[in-house]
C-alpha cells in the first residue's frame, strides 16, 4: 500500500511538472511590451489639456470627410461643413473608436450612453469602464437613443443609413466621422472631434500625447539591419493591406506589413501557398482561435520561416481592432511580441 | 460499353487530367508539369533522383489534395443527383432536396461558430457529416407510417427540414456577425470553399465516395426499374424498400461527405445528371458514374477559375451556381413543353 501511494506520489508529482512545463512552452509569448502597458493605457484614457477661454457657439466647422469604400478599395474625400448652434452637453457615441476618443477627452458627465461595442472586451479598451458606467445600447435600437435625447450623436461612416436617418426625423443632430485606420487618421478625427464638442484643447494635448508615445516608443525599439515582415492571418485565411489599422501598426514600429508590402489594399483571402511564398519572418493570429496548432501542423506551411522558427503568436481582438488612439498600445503590444524574434 | 459511351469517357477523363496537371503545376508557386511529375513519382517511390523540398511539399500536400477533394466532392454530387432525380422522378430533385445540404450546412456553421473548426481540420467535416446523417434519419422518421415511407412525404419532409435548417443557420449567422472573423469565416463555408484542403480532407471524402459509388451501382439496376413506377418494379421483383432506402441512404451519405470537405456547392447535382441523360441516356448503371465524372470536371474547371483567374476572394459555389443556374433555365426553357404534362 505504502509503496502504492509512493508511486502515485510520484506520478501527480511528474504530471504536474510536466503540465507547469507544457504551460510553460504554451505560453512561450508572455510579451515584454517596450512602454508599461498599464501605465500607457492609464495615459491616453484621461487626458486634459490648458484650460482656455471657451470658444463661441455657435460654430461653423469646415473639415473633409474621408471615407472608404470598401467595393472599390479606395478614399473618397468631400469637403463639408457642420453647425452647432450650442455646446453638446448629452453625446452618444454610436462606434467603439470615437467612445474612446470621447472618453479621454470629453468630461464623461457629457457622455450619455454607450454602444454594445464599446462595452465588449474584444473590441473596446474601456469595455470595464463602459460597463461600470452604462447605460448601454444595441447599434440598432435607434428608439433608445432617441429616448435618450441626445444633442448630439458621433456616427461614423458605416453607421447604418436606417440609423442615421431615424435620428434625421427625431430632429437628433448627428455628425458622421470619417475614416479611422491609420494613427494620422485617428490624429486628425480626434482634433476635429474635440472642435465640435468644444474640448479642443483636450483634443490637442491627446494628440501631442501619442506624438510624444510614439516617439518615446520608436527610441526603445531595437536597431535592425531590415524590418521585420509580419503578416497577420485570420481564422479564414483574410490577410490586412494598405488601408487597414494593422498596417498602421506595423508603421510605428518600424515592421513590415506583408499583406500591404504584396499589395493587398483592405483585406484578401490568400491561401497557404502563396503564405509559404510571401514567407513572413512573423505570423500574428487572432487569439480565441486555434490557428496557431492549425498553421504550425499544416504540411504545406513547414518550409515558411515564421513556422520553423515557431513565430506564431496570438493576440487579442482588441488589439487588432484598435481604431483610436489605444492604436498605440496595440504597437506597443506587438512590439514585445515581434522584437524577441531570433534572427 | 458502346463506341459513344466509351469516347464520352475518354474526353472526361482526358479532361480531369489535363485538369490535374494544370492544378498541380499553376498556382502562386509555379511549378513545371515535368516536376510535377516527378515529385508525384518520387512520392510514389519510382524515381529515385532529387527533387525540390519545398515544391514537393506545395504539389504533394497542397495542390494534389484540393485537385483530390474537387474530383471527389464532384463525383459525389453527380451521382448523388442522379439517385434523387430517379428515385424522385423529378428532374428539379437534386442533393439538396431531402435537407441533407441544410443539415451539413447547420453543423458546420455550429462548428465554426462554437470555435471547434478553428482548432481541428476534422472537426467541421466531422459535425457536418454527423448532421447530415441526423437529417436523414429525421426525414425517413417523418415520412415514415407504419412501416412504409412515402416518396411525397419524403419530399415534402424534406423540404419543411430544409427550411428549419435554412433558418436556424441563417439564426447562428446573425450571431456570429458580433465576431466578424467568425462570420467571414461561415459566409465562405456557405459558398463552398476549396482552399487549403488537406489529406485529411482527402481521407474523409473518399470513403464516403467510394462506399457511395459501391452502394449506388449495386442498386443502379433497381432504379432504372423504380423509375417505371413502384407497382412496376414490384411485379419485376425489387424489393422496393430496400432499393430505395438503400439509394437514399447512399446517395446522402457521399452528398454529406461532399458538402463536409467543401462547403455548399450548388447545382452541379441538378446539371450534370441532365447533361450526361441526353447523351448516354437513361440508364442509371451508367449514368451515376457518367454524371459523377461531369460534375468532377466542373468543379475541378470551377476551382481553376477561382484559384488562378480571379484569386480566392471568388468562391467555387458562386462559380458553379453562376453556370449553372443559366443552364438550367436553358434546359427548363427548351423542355417546358415536357413539364406542361407533369
Amino acid at each position: 500500500m505504502r509503496k502504492f501511494l509512493i508511486i502515485t506520489g510520484i506520478y501527480i508529482v511528474c504530471c504536474l511538472i510536466a503540465a507547469a512545463a507544457s504551460s510553460e512552452a504554451g505560453n512561450n509569448q508572455k510579451t515584454v511590451p517596450p512602454l508599461d502597458m498599464e501605465r500607457l493605457k492609464n495615459e491616453l484614457s484621461f487626458v486634459r489639456g490648458k484650460a482656455k477661454a471657451e470658444g463661441a457657439w455657435p460654430r461653423e466647422i469646415r473639415y473633409t470627410l474621408k471615407v472608404y469604400d470598401f467595393k472599390t478599395d479606395a478614399f473618397r474625400q468631400e469637403a463639408k461643413t457642420f453647425v452647432l448652434k450650442k455646446k453638446p452637453l448629452r453625446i452618444i457615441p454610436h462606434a467603439v473608436g470615437v467612445a474612446e476618443v470621447l472618453w479621454a477627452i470629453c468630461p464623461r458627465e457629457r457622455l450619455v450612453a454607450f454602444n454594445e461595442f464599446s462595452a465588449d472586451p474584444d473590441s473596446s479598451f474601456i469595455a470595464d469602464k463602459v460597463r461600470e458606467r452604462g447605460p448601454i445600447f444595441k447599434s440598432k435600437q435607434t428608439e433608445l437613443v432617441i429616448g435618450y435625447q441626445p444633442d448630439l450623436v458621433f456616427t461614423v461612416f458605416y453607421s447604418s443609413a436606417d440609423f442615421k436617418e431615424k435620428l434625421k426625423q427625431a430632429k437628433i443632430q448627428s455628425f458622421d466621422l470619417g475614416y479611422f485606420g491609420t494613427i494620422e487618421s485617428i490624429k486628425e478625427q480626434i482634433l476635429l472631434i474635440g472642435n465640435i464638442i468644444g474640448e479642443e484643447s483636450n483634443a490637442q494635448a491627446l494628440v501631442k500625447l501619442i506624438d510624444t508615445k510614439i516617439r518615446e516608443l520608436k527610441g526603445k525599439l531595437p536597431q535592425r539591419s531590415h524590418p521585420i515582415r509580419v503578416l497577420y492571418y485570420d481564422e479564414g485565411g483574410y490577410v490586412p493591406g494598405i488601408s487597414s489599422n494593422f498596417n498602421s501598426i506595423c508603421k510605428i514600429i518600424g515592421a513590415v506589413n506583408v499583406g500591404a508590402e504584396q499589395g493587398i489594399k483592405s483585406w484578401s483571402q490568400i491561401d497557404y501557398e502563396t503564405l509559404l511564398k510571401w514567407n513572413p519572418d512573423v505570423i500574428i493570429v487572432p487569439a480565441r482561435s486555434k490557428l496557431k496548432e492549425l498553421l504550425m501542423s499544416s504540411r504545406v506551411l513547414s518550409h515558411a520561416q515564421a513556422i520553423k522558427s515557431g513565430s506564431v503568436y496570438y493576440v487579442p481582438g482588441v488589439y487588432l481592432r484598435a481604431d483610436s488612439q489605444y492604436m498605440l498600445l496595440s504597437a506597443d503590444f506587438i512590439a514585445g511580441i515581434i522584437y524577441r524574434q531570433p534572427r | 460499353m458502346i463506341k459513344k459511351d466509351f469516347y464520352l469517357f475518354s474526353a472526361l477523363i482526358a479532361l480531369i487530367v489535363a485538369g490535374g496537371f494544370i492544378s498541380l503545376s499553376s498556382g502562386t508557386w509555379p511549378i513545371s508539369v515535368s516536376h510535377v511529375l516527378t515529385i508525384i513519382l518520387s512520392k510514389l517511390g519510382l524515381y529515385a533522383g532529387a527533387i525540390s523540398d519545398v515544391e514537393a511539399t506545395i504539389v504533394w500536400d497542397g495542390r494534389l489534395p484540393r485537385f483530390l477533394v474537387a474530383f471527389l466532392v464532384g463525383f459525389s454530387l453527380g451521382g448523388a443527383g442522379t439517385i434523387m432525380q430517379g428515385i424522385f422522378k423529378n428532374p428539379m430533385a437534386s442533393p439538396g432536396v431531402m435537407g441533407i445540404d441544410s443539415g451539413a450546412a447547420l453543423g458546420a456553421v455550429l462548428a465554426i461558430y462554437l470555435g471547434l473548426a478553428s482548432g481541428s481540420l476534422i472537426a467541421l467535416p466531422c459535425a457536418a457529416i454527423i448532421f447530415s446523417i441526423l437529417t436523414l434519419v429525421m426525414v425517413f422518421a417523418i415520412a415514415t407510417s407504419r412501416g412504409r415511407t412515402s416518396i411525397a412525404t419524403l419530399l415534402l419532409a424534406g423540404i419543411a427540414l430544409n427550411l428549419v435548417l435554412g433558418a436556424l443557420t441563417s439564426f447562428i449567422i446573425t450571431l456570429s456577425t458580433r465576431e466578424f472573423d467568425v462570420g467571414r469565416v461561415i459566409v465562405n463555408w456557405l459558398m463552398g470553399d476549396l482552399n487549403n484542403r488537406s489529406w485529411e480532407h482527402v481521407n474523409i471524402v473518399m470513403p464516403t465516395t467510394m462506399i457511395a459509388l459501391v452502394g449506388t451501382l449495386f442498386f443502379a439496376k433497381d432504379l432504372n426499374i423504380l423509375m417505371l413506377g413502384e407497382e412496376t418494379a414490384a411485379n419485376l421483383g425489387v424489393n422496393i424498400k430496400r432499393a430505395r432506402n438503400g439509394l437514399l441512404l447512399f446517395s446522402s451519405i457521399e452528398t454529406g461527405g461532399a458538402i463536409a470537405v467543401s462547403g455548399v456547392i450548388g447545382f452541379v447535382g441538378l446539371v450534370a445528371p441532365h447533361i450526361m441523360r441526353s447523351l448516354v441516356g437513361p440508364d442509371n448503371r451508367k449514368l451515376i458514374f457518367f454524371s459523377g465524372l461531369l460534375a468532377a470536371v466542373f468543379i475541378i474547371y470551377a476551382d481553376l477559375f477561382v484559384r488562378l483567374i480571379v484569386a480566392v476572394d471568388l468562391k467555387v459555389g458562386i462559380i458553379t451556381s453562376m453556370l449553372g443556374g443559366p443552364f438550367f433555365l436553358y434546359l427548363i426553357i427548351k423542355h417546358r413543353k415536357q413539364f406542361e404534362y407533369m
